[in-house]
């Protein structure tokens, strides 16, 4: 990845909230717990999903930041969806926290000397290092991803309520 | 750790964020990044500390709850706070950060079963696993404990 498609990416990562909070608004109330099948997400637990993995892709940067060659910790984002209840926890403060660690994280990036970029790290899901290339693909593509499964919730959701 | 300690542990943990900002009403704005010597932080470096501290803590925790037996990720504080140049990020935002995570878990805490207390990971380098237990032990402790260094940031820059 060159630089300016790398800038490119970091800036797309410093809108995502800002893409997310107009997906909502397009949003219905009655849709958010809407399920489309029992083993899909519905908006809600979507958007604790994005509130944890963001925390999570938050302390990542940092660790590949501050200690290239260490390990991250991995985790199994649909057990925890069940696990913890996605659909008991509070969406404001889940928004909230996306808003800040995206925040910070987009200031902090911007700050790194380009040598930074080529760090990498381990990751237990993966056999090669984790590198902050692939870091900065994932997570600048990861709240466009969830807002085309909003959409999607939101367009079956609609389409069994006109039956 | 018994119930009634745990509980009391649990509502400690809960205060944390109150005790901090009742600290800090008393400390004017210009000690905020003084530092009683090189090596030491400063009230700006340890409020960062304690947002990145505790959202470690708190997806630490996610994973003794979800998937017992996991991996947590270790983390080397001072590193972070010299190579993430705690002093340009921003205090109140980290702040907010910590209001929020600390609010959320504390609420989680309390409607947890308590034989989830006795779940745990692996910590990287140590032998022992790591308890939900310990955790909220160490965390219970934690913001208690940077109140004291703040109060000593404070009495060190009124002698000076």
């Amino acid at each position: 990845m060159d630089t300016i498609e790398r800038n490119e990416k970091i800036e797309l990562y410093g809108r995502g909230f800002s893409l997310l909070k107009a997906a909502l608004a397009e949003v219905p109330q009655e849709a958010l717990k809407f399920k489309p099948e029992p083993t899909e997400w519905s908006v809600h637990e979507i958007i604790i999903h994005i509130a944890d993995s963001e925390s999570n892709a938050a302390l990542r940067a940092r660790k590949l930041i501050v200690e290239p060659g260490g390990a991250l910790m991995g985790y199994d984002q649909d057990v925890w969806a069940i696990e913890l209840d996605y659909h008991d926890q509070n969406l404001e403060d889940a928004l909230e926290t996306t808003r800040l660690v995206r925040k910070t994280t987009y200031e902090l990036l911007k700050r790194q000397p380009e040598e930074v970029f080529t760090h990498t790290i381990k990751h237990p899901e993966y056999d090669e290092p984790y590198t902050f290339e692939k870091w900065i693909k994932i997570y600048s593509g990861h709240i466009p991803g969830h807002i085309e499964q909003i959409k999607n919730n939101v367009k079956l959701w609609q389409r069994q309520n006109l039956k | 750790m018994n119930t009634e300690k745990r509980l009391q542990k649990i509502e400690l943990y809960g205060k944390g964020y109150d005790l901090l900002i009742e600290t800090l009403k008393d400390v004017p704005l210009e000690i905020w990044q003084f530092k009683p010597a090189p090596a030491e932080w400063s009230i700006h470096e340890i409020i960062i500390h304690l947002a990145d501290s505790e959202a470690i803590a708190a997806q630490q925790a996610r994973l003794m709850v979800a998937e017992p037996g996991g991996t947590v990720m270790a983390y080397n504080p001072d590193a972070w706070a010299s190579n993430l140049h705690y002093h340009e990020q921003d205090a109140e935002e980290a702040l907010q950060l910590l209001r929020l995570t600390r609010a959320f878990t504390y609420r989680w805490f309390k409607n947890l079963p308590e034989k989830a207390f006795t779940l745990s990971a692996a910590y990287p380098g140590d032998e022992e696993l790591y308890l939900l237990d310990d955790l909220l032990r160490i965390y219970a402790g934690h913001i208690p404990s940077h109140i004291e260094q703040i109060k000593n940031n404070v009495e060190v820059w009124k002698n000076k």
